[in-house]
């Protein structure tokens, strides 16, 4: 990273003037983009999309099987990315969560299994689901921050109990929401100009967009970076960092349990297996992003261009009539390649 | 300088790591405006002493006076609510964020409008400015923008002390500020505590290297072995006295090998 700087030019008249402005901040405009990460991983996408004009021409040029395929890219990378923004956070402050998968399935279940069983309308549904998710969020970040268990074993422990539940809420194997036309506001579609776009998709970014400017611009978004920069140095100048990791893992769980809302309003039914595999995918994407798998930088635009890595992958494979279990393998293979290779151009 | 009414001082300030004495009955005490240095061989409780007057560690028993108020620090931000900062040796700095951020790490300013005020949303503009001012008091020419890992040594010591002076305290503490830098940078460092005490702050500078301490410090506290040895006038001190202070009761083979290390230390670094 800091090649520029040599220890040797040390001093204060010599001092170079080697100043590379921080990825944050007002200062970033269109010039620097290309200098970003960001920049990197969007044409790395491009590539991988690229690659389907290469290798299926016959479907990439038309039009219905192209826009119907990537429709269905973002509406499949739309869970990754509402997901992906509270891990972000975590990331950056230093923390993450494998519970999110689980938790996804619990909030889609717990969501029909309310508005079904208990009649409830589909506000107090979404706000008992969202409050479930903040609960779990409380008891991962006090169980780190407080008691000290390493985020990887509590929440590996959390996404076992979680998906404990989600069988446990499932006897039949699946709950169905009831069709009713207000869930349309998460799982609906909307047709522009031939195009059905999916309204997941419109929540997604809305929250990567809302989201991303509360972590570049609030002063709770600076003590997140400091927080995983640096938590020692954090902690001397009054920063309290279990509260911010405590309010990064319930944003999170908090996101994850709504989207599954999302989801299950999109399928009408969930599965009590739903969302396995999540916490994965959502890393990589996350660290393709760009943020530091040891903290203390990031972007949310990072994050949202990695799912999209992540979502085109299978794409390209299943056009190319590679199985599943190929699938499977190749995705984890450019996974830990994807990491591999940030954690050397860091060095 | 006469110590009638010290801006800081101890009685018996004593702090012991289980049976390890690391500061023992220390009597110890600053002027108000001006630059005392704390000299002592590795292990000598240096970093103990200020530990107890910057509020990390809590005195085993002994008091501190801060102008003569008898005051019991639990942390930092009690030991910071009577003046006094602190630039650690290990900085503190968040490496991978702006200068500027540091300069505010903790105490972002908000903006003034009321959807600045409700989503707290910091005031850039303002960081930026303000930390470009403290930096210029420091006189180490460094962008508020750039990010810290890129900044030579001597930049980042600059960083840390425009954070310190960024809640305007009385007492400034340095724990070895010249110690990791080139012989250049330290020069830019001393000039900074010269600066510093010419706008009228006290200095507690902490350092093994007594030609930097004899070129800048008003006085000089030796502590060998967690005691007090002496405190000199720079200006009626040689440097083959301090070195006797700060080796005690030890014999001459040492002081040889302590001597070459020392004058050694400038040139590699
Ligand atoms: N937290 C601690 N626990 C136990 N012993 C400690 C602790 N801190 C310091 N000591 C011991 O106290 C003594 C004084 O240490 P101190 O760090 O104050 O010395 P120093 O003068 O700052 O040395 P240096 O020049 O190496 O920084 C040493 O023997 C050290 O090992
Ligand atoms: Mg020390």
């Amino acid at each position: 990273m800091s090649d520029a700087s040599e220890p040797t030019s040390d001093g204060g008249a010599t001092e170079s003037t080697d100043v590379r402005a921080v990825n944050r901040g007002p200062s970033s405009h269109v010039g620097a983009f290309f200098r970003r990460r960001e920049a990197g991983v969007l044409f790395g996408f491009l590539v991988l999309f690229g690659l389907i004009a290469v290798t299926r021409p016959d479907i990439f040029f038309d039009w219905d099987s192209m826009s119907g395929i990537t429709s269905r890219m973002f509406r499949q990378i739309a869970p990754y990315a509402i997901i992906g923004i509270g891990m972000t956070y975590l990331i950056i402050g230093g923390e993450f969560d494998l519970s999110v998968g689980s938790m996804y399935a619990v909030g889609g279940i717990t969501f029909a299994m309310f508005l079904v069983e208990y009649r409830l309308t589909v506000p107090v549904a979404l706000l008992l689901v969202l409050l479930v998710g903040v609960a779990v969020g409380v008891a991962n970040g006090v169980i780190v921050t407080k008691a000290g268990v390493p985020s990887l074993i509590a929440t590996i422990g959390m996404l076992s109990i979680l998906r404990g539940i989600a069988y446990y809420l499932t006897p039949a194997g699946s709950r169905q929401t009831p069709d009713l036309a207000l869930l349309d506001v998460f799982g609906g579609q909307t047709t522009v100009a031939g195009l059905g776009l999916h309204h997941q998709m419109f929540w997604a970014i809305g929250l990567v967009l809302v989201f991303g400017v509360l972590l570049q611009r609030t002063r709770f978004g600076y003590h997140v970076y400091a927080t995983g920069d640096d938590q020692e140095a954090a902690e001397m100048t009054g920063i309290d960092t279990d509260r911010v990791k405590i309010i990064n893992f319930v944003l999170t769980a908090t996101l994850a349990a709504f989207a599954g809302v999302v989801s299950i309003s999109y399928f009408g039914s969930m599965f009590g297996s739903a969302g396995i595999g999540f916490e994965l995918l959502i890393i990589a994407a996350v660290v393709i992003g760009g943020t530091n798998l040891f903290g203390g930088e990031g972007t949310l635009t990072g994050m949202f261009l990695g799912s999209l890595v992540i979502g085109v992958i299978p794409i390209l494979l299943v056009l190319n009539g590679l199985s599943v279990e190929i699938q499977e393998f190749l995705t984890g293979v450019v996974i830990i390649l994807a990491v591999l290779l940030d954690i050397l151009i860091r060095r | 300088m006469s110590d009638q009414n010290p801006i800081l001082h101890t009685e018996q300030l004593t702090k012991r790591f289980g049976n390890i004495h690391a500061v023992e009955d220390v009597d110890f005490s600053v002027t108000e405006g001006e630059v005392m240095a704390i000299v002592g061989d590795n292990g000598a409780g240096k970093s103990t002493l200020i530990k107890m007057l910057c509020g990390v560690h809590e005195p085993t028993s002994g008091e501190i006076y801060v102008r003569g108020e008898n005051v019991h620090f639990d942390d930092y931000n009690d030991a910071r609510a009577y003046g006094i900062e602190t630039v650690y040796q290990e900085l503190a700095l968040a490496e991978s964020q702006s200068v500027a951020a540091n300069v505010f790490l903790g105490h972002e300013p908000i903006r003034e409008s009321p959807l600045g005020r409700l989503l707290r949303l910091v005031d850039e503009d303002r960081m930026v400015a303000e930390s470009k001012e403290n930096l210029d008091r420091v006189k180490i020419p460094v962008d508020p923008k750039a990010k810290v890992q890129n900044l030579s040594g001597g930049q980042q010591q600059a960083v840390a002390i425009a954070r310190a002076l960024q809640s305007d305290p009385e007492i400034l503490i340095m724990d070895e500020p010249t110690s990791a830098l080139s012989i250049e940078g330290a020069r830019n460092v001393l000039r900074v505590i010269d600066g510093l005490r010419n706008q009228g702050l006290t200095i507690l500078l902490i350092s093994h290297n007594i030609r930097h301490v004899l070129g800048i410090a008003d006085r000089i506290s030796v502590l060998a072995q967690g005691r007090l040895m002496g405190v000199r006038n720079t200006d009626d001190v040689d440097r083959n006295e301090i070195i006797a202070l700060m080796m005690g009761a030890q014999d001459g083979s040492e002081f040889e090998e302590f001597e070459l290390s020392e004058s050694s230390e400038g040139t590699t670094a």
